[in-house]
C-alpha cells in the first residue's frame, strides 16, 4: 500500500471514528481513534487526539446527562412518595377526625388569646353538642357554648394557648340553657397556634359508674347482711374479705382477719376441683381459739385475669346441735309420757286390790282386838277363881311376849298409813290418767280446776322441794277446750316456776310460794294464774321467751319449746291468749285467758 | 437487606445501585454486568421475585457460536431463515437468576438464549416481545427491508418501562395474553411482570425483564428505570469493555448491535 493510499484508508477510519461518535458507539469510536493514533501519522495525530477528547467529553456529557436524568428520576419518585404520604396522611388524620367518637374542635385565638374562634368542628363534636357546622364555624366558643367558662374550659383553653403544654380537664358537668352533660377535656396546642379540644360526653360512662357504684353497695350489704359467714379467699389462700356474720364467727374484726391465711381457722381446707363442694360439716377455730362447729361450702369463683379464688360459706352450727338435743330430749319425754299412761293403767288394779285388802285387815283386826279384849276378860276371871294358874300363866307369858299392847296400839296406824299411801298412789294414777287424757279431734267440756289439780299431782316432784302451793280455785264453768293439751301447759307453767324459785339467787334454802287462782273474766271466759316468787324473767329476753328453741336452762333441763307450744296451745288452738308480768327477783305471773265456748271472740269492731 | 417488592422505595434502589456500582466498573464483559445486575435485583427482591433476567441486543455476526446456532434454528423453524443477516440484531440473554437452579445459568437455557428481531410481524407474533420493544419507547423499524433493523433513537438515550399488572388476564389489543406461557404463570404463582431498559451505547437496548409472584404497581416499575440511567453513566464512563461475551473455547467474541 503507497503512503497515499495508507493515508486514505486511516482517514476513512477516522471519518468512520467520528461516525460511531455521533451514532453513540462511543467504546468502538474510542478503540478505533486509539488505533489509528497508534499508528503515529504525523499529520493526522492533532486530528485524532483532539477526537480522542472530544470523545471523552462527549461520553462524559452523556454520563452526566444519564446521572442527572437518574436523580431527576428519584427525585420525582421520593416526591411522589412523599406527596401520596401527606395525601394518605391527611386522608388518614381527616377520617380519624371525622369519623372518631370523640369531639374534636379547632380553634383560633383571638384578642391576644382570650377569645377562641371555631376554626373546624367533627362531626361527633356537632352531635355530642347537638350544633351544626354552618353555625358554628367562624363563632366564638363563648357564644356556641356560653357556659364555657363556668367549666373552666375557657381558663384552661388560655392557659395551654400561653404555655403551649397540654392540659388534662377531668370529668364536670356542663350544662347551659341548651346541653347538658359530664365532659372530659384534652387541650393541646398545634406548631399553627391553633388549639385543639378532644374530648369526650362521659354522661353514661357517669351514669354507669354511679349505677356501679350502687350495685357495689347494694353487694356489699347483701353479703355483709347474709346470714352465714362469708369469706372470700384468694388464690394464695389469704382472706380477702369478710362478711359481719363471717366476723362474728370469727370474733375478730374484718380489718384483723384480711390478710390473714384462711388455713389458720379451717384446718381441712381442700381444694380439689372447680366445682363448688357440697355443704360439709367441718369446725373452724377463731381467733378465741374456740372451735366452732359449722357446715361450709366452697364455691370457686374465676376472677380478674383468670385467678381462682373461693368463696367460702359456712353456718354456725352451735344453736342447731344445741337445738338438735334439746329435740331429742323433748322425743325423750314425749315417749316417757305415752308410757305413762300405759303404766298408769297397769298401776291402777294392783293399787285396787291392795286398797280393799287393806280395807278387809283393818275390819279383820278391829274383830280381832275386840277378840282378844274378851279373852282377856276371860283370863282374869280365871286367874280371879284359881283355877288353872298354869294355864292363866302360859297366856300372860304369850302376851307379853308377842308385845300385843303395841300391836293393838301401833297396827291399827300402820294400817291407816298404808291405806292412805295406796289412796296416794291411785290419786297421782288417776292424774296420771288425766293429764295423759288423749284429744280425739274435737274439743270437749272440761273442768279445768280438775285439770290443775291432776296436773299439780304430777309436777309435784318439780316443786315439792322448792315451793308450797297454795291454790284459789274459782268457780268455773266446764270449758271447751283441748284438755291434753291445755295440762301440758299448766305441767310447763308449773315446772318453769318451779325452776324459777329454785334458780332465785336469794331463796337460801327457804321454800318458794307458787299460787293458783282460777276465776271467771267477763262472761265468757275463764281465767287462769299461774304466779311464782321465782327470780323473774330479764326485760332483755322478755321478748324472745316465746320463740321456739329460745331457752336459758342448761341442755337437759329445757326444751325451749315449753312456752312456744304453751302459746301455741292457747292462742292457736283455743283463741286465748297468754300473757306474763314479771319482775326480775320477785317473780312472774303467768296468765290464761280462754274462751269458755273454745270458739274466737266475734269482732265487734275496729 | 431483603425487602419486598410492594415495600421499595427510591432510597432502596440508590442502595441497591451502591451494592453492585463497584463490581460493574470492574467488570470486562457487558454479561458481567448484567449478571451483577440481576443478581442484585434477585437477591434483593427475593420474596417477591420468581425470576429475573437481563436481554441485550447484538448483532447476528457478534453472537458466540451457541446463541448464533440457536437464533438460525429459531429462524429455520418459522421460515425466516433468509430474513437472518450479519447486521440482524437478536436479543440475547445476558444475565438470569430465579428460584429455579437452571435458571441461574445463561447457557443452559433452553428457550430464550436468542431471539432474532428478524421482522415486524415475526416480532408481532410474539405478544411480550412486542409490547416490551414498543414499551421501552424503542420501536424497531424495518425500514431498510427485513433483516436491516434500526432501533428508535440513535443513542439509545431513551429508558422505558414495560408493565403487565396482571399476568394470568393482562390481553393485548387483539386479545392475545400478553404472557403467553401461562403454564408458567400458573406454576410459579407470577402475578406480575415488568422490564426496565434502554438503549446503551450503539443502538445497543439492555432490557432488565423481572417476574414476579406479588402484584406490582407502576409506581414500583417506575423506581426501577433510573438504574439504567445510571448503569449506562457508569458504562460511558469507567467501562472501557466493547465485549458482550466472554469468550469461550468454541465461541466467538460478540459485540453488541
Amino acid at each position: 500500500m503507497t503512503d497515499q493510499s495508507a493515508s486514505a484508508e486511516v482517514l476513512e477510519r477516522l471519518q468512520e471514528a467520528v461516525a460511531l461518535m455521533s451514532y453513540g458507539s462511543l467504546q468502538d469510536a474510542r478503540e478505533s481513534l486509539t488505533s489509528i493514533s497508534a499508528e503515529g501519522i504525523p499529520l493526522l495525530e492533532g486530528l485524532v487526539s483532539a477526537s480522542l477528547v472530544l470523545l471523552e467529553r462527549l461520553a462524559e456529557s452523556l454520563a452526566s446527562k444519564e446521572t442527572a436524568m437518574a436523580t431527576l428520576q428519584f427525585s420525582l419518585l421520593e416526591l411522589e412518595v412523599a406527596q401520596d404520604e401527606i395525601r394518605k396522611n391527611e386522608a388518614r388524620y381527616r377520617e380519624l377526625f371525622s369519623s372518631m367518637n370523640d369531639g374534636v374542635a379547632v380553634f383560633e385565638a383571638v384578642e391576644g388569646g382570650e377569645s377562641f374562634i371555631f376554626r373546624d368542628i367533627n362531626a361527633s363534636s356537632l352531635r355530642i353538642e347537638r350544633l351544626e357546622r354552618r353555625t358554628t364555624i367562624g363563632r366564638k366558643l363563648t357564644e356556641v357554648l356560653p357556659s364555657a367558662g363556668d367549666v373552666g374550659l375557657l381558663d384552661v383553653l388560655r392557659r395551654v394557648y400561653e404555655s403551649g403544654n397540654p392540659v388534662y380537664l377531668s370529668p364536670c358537668f356542663y350544662h347551659d340553657s341548651r346541653i347538658k352533660g359530664w365532659r372530659e377535656y384534652f387541650i393541646y396546642k398545634l406548631p399553627t397556634e391553633e388549639l385543639v379540644l378532644v374530648y369526650r360526653d362521659v354522661s353514661k360512662e357517669k351514669a354507669a359508674e354511679k349505677a356501679l357504684r350502687s350495685a357495689l353497695a347494694s353487694t356489699e350489704k347483701l353479703i355483709d347482711s347474709a346470714p352465714i359467714g362469708l369469706v372470700v379467699v384468694g388464690a394464695d389462700e389469704t382472706i380477702r374479705r369478710v362478711n359481719a356474720v363471717a366476723s362474728e364467727i370469727l370474733a375478730a374484726e374484718p380489718a384483723h382477719l384480711v390478710g390473714q391465711r384462711w388455713d389458720r381457722f379451717r384446718k381441712d381446707v381442700r381444694r380439689s376441683s372447680g366445682r363448688s363442694t357440697p355443704p360439709e360439716e367441718s369446725c373452724v377455730v377463731n381467733f378465741e381459739g374456740d372451735s366452732i362447729s359449722v357446715l361450709v361450702s366452697e364455691i370457686p369463683v374465676t376472677v380478674g385475669d383468670e385467678e381462682m379464688i373461693h368463696i367460702e360459706a359456712f353456718l354456725d352450727l352451735t344453736d342447731r346441735k344445741r337445738l338438735e338435743t334439746q329435740l331429742r330430749h323433748a322425743q325423750k319425754l314425749e315417749a316417757v309420757g305415752q308410757l305413762a299412761a300405759g303404766i298408769a293403767h297397769e298401776i291402777n288394779t294392783p293399787a285396787q286390790f291392795i286398797g280393799d285388802n287393806l280395807s278387809f285387815l283393818s275390819g279383820a283386826f278391829e274383830s280381832l282386838s275386840r277378840m282378844v279384849t274378851a279373852y282377856r276378860a276371860s283370863i282374869g276371871v280365871l286367874t280371879a277363881s284359881g283355877e288353872s294358874p298354869e294355864v292363866a300363866r302360859k297366856i300372860r307369858e304369850t302376851e307379853a311376849a308377842a308385845d300385843l299392847k303395841f300391836i293393838e296400839e301401833q297396827v291399827p296406824a300402820a294400817l291407816q298409813d298404808a291405806r292412805e299411801g295406796i289412796s296416794r298412789i291411785s290419786t297421782i294414777v288417776s292424774a296420771m290418767k288425766q293429764f295423759g287424757h288423749p284429744d280425739h279431734g274435737e274439743k270437749s267440756q272440761a273442768d279445768l280446776n280438775h285439770a290443775l289439780r291432776a296436773t299439780l299431782e304430777i309436777a309435784r316432784n318439780e316443786y315439792k322441794h322448792v315451793a308450797e302451793v297454795e291454790t284459789d280455785f274459782g268457780d268455773l264453768p266446764p270449758v271447751a277446750c283441748y284438755v291434753g293439751d291445755l295440762n301440758q301447759v299448766f305441767l310447763n307453767l308449773l315446772v318453769n316456776a318451779a325452776h324459777a324459785i329454785a334458780d332465785s339467787p336469794g331463796r337460801n334454802g327457804n321454800m318458794g310460794r307458787i299460787r293458783l287462782h282460777t276465776g271467771r273474766a267477763g262472761d265468757d271466759h275463764v281465767r287462769i294464774d299461774i304466779r311464782d316468787t321465782g327470780c323473774g324473767i330479764p326485760r332483755e329476753i322478755q321478748e324472745r321467751v316465746f320463740d321456739p328453741f329460745f331457752t336459758t336452762k342448761e341442755v337437759g333441763r329445757g326444751t325451749g319449746q315449753g312456752l312456744a307450744i304453751a302459746r301455741s296451745i292457747v292462742v292457736d288452738k283455743h283463741h286465748g291468749s297468754l300473757t306474763f308480768d314479771s319482775e326480775v327477783g320477785k317473780g312472774t305471773t303467768f296468765t290464761i285467758i280462754l274462751p269458755v265456748n273454745g270458739m274466737a271472740a266475734a269482732r265487734t269492731g275496729d | 437487606m431483603e425487602m419486598r417488592l410492594g415495600d421499595t422505595t427510591p432510597t432502596a434502589i440508590r442502595d441497591l445501585w451502591g451494592g453492585c456500582m463497584h463490581r460493574v466498573t470492574s467488570a470486562q464483559y457487558l454479561e458481567d454486568v448484567a449478571g451483577i445486575m440481576v443478581s442484585e435485583i434477585y437477591e434483593r427482591f427475593q420474596a417477591s421475585l420468581v425470576m429475573t433476567r437481563a436481554f441485550l441486543t447484538v448483532p447476528f455476526q457478534s453472537l458466540p457460536a451457541r446463541q448464533k446456532e440457536f437464533a438460525r434454528e429459531l429462524a429455520r423453524s418459522v421460515a425466516l431463515e433468509s430474513l437472518l443477516k450479519p447486521a440482524t440484531p437478536v436479543l440475547s440473554l445476558v444475565g438470569t437468576r430465579g428460584c429455579v437452579e437452571e435458571w441461574n445459568h445463561v447457557r443452559r437455557s433452553h428457550r430464550h438464549l436468542a431471539l432474532p428481531l428478524l421482522s415486524e410481524s415475526f416480532v408481532g407474533a410474539i405478544p411480550m416481545m412486542s409490547r416490551l420493544l414498543k414499551e421501552l419507547g424503542l420501536p424497531l423499524t424495518w425500514d431498510q427491508g427485513p433483516g436491516e433493523v434500526l432501533t428508535g433513537q440513535t443513542l439509545g438515550s431513551e429508558v422505558g418501562f414495560f408493565h403487565i399488572e396482571d399476568a394470568a388476564v393482562a390481553e393485548d389489543e387483539l386479545g392475545r395474553k400478553i404472557i403467553t406461557a401461562q403454564e408458567f404463570v400458573a406454576d410459579y404463582d407470577v402475578r406480575s411482570v415488568f422490564a426496565v431498559g434502554g438503549g446503551i451505547f450503539g443502538g445497543a437496548v439492555l432490557v432488565f425483564i423481572l417476574f414476579s409472584r406479588e402484584r406490582v404497581e407502576a409506581r414500583t416499575v417506575r423506581m426501577f428505570m433510573p438504574l439504567v440511567n445510571l448503569l449506562k453513566a457508569m458504562m460511558l464512563t469507567h467501562c472501557s469493555m466493547s465485549r458482550v461475551f466472554r469468550p469461550t473455547n468454541a465461541d466467538a467474541v460478540g459485540r453488541p448491535s
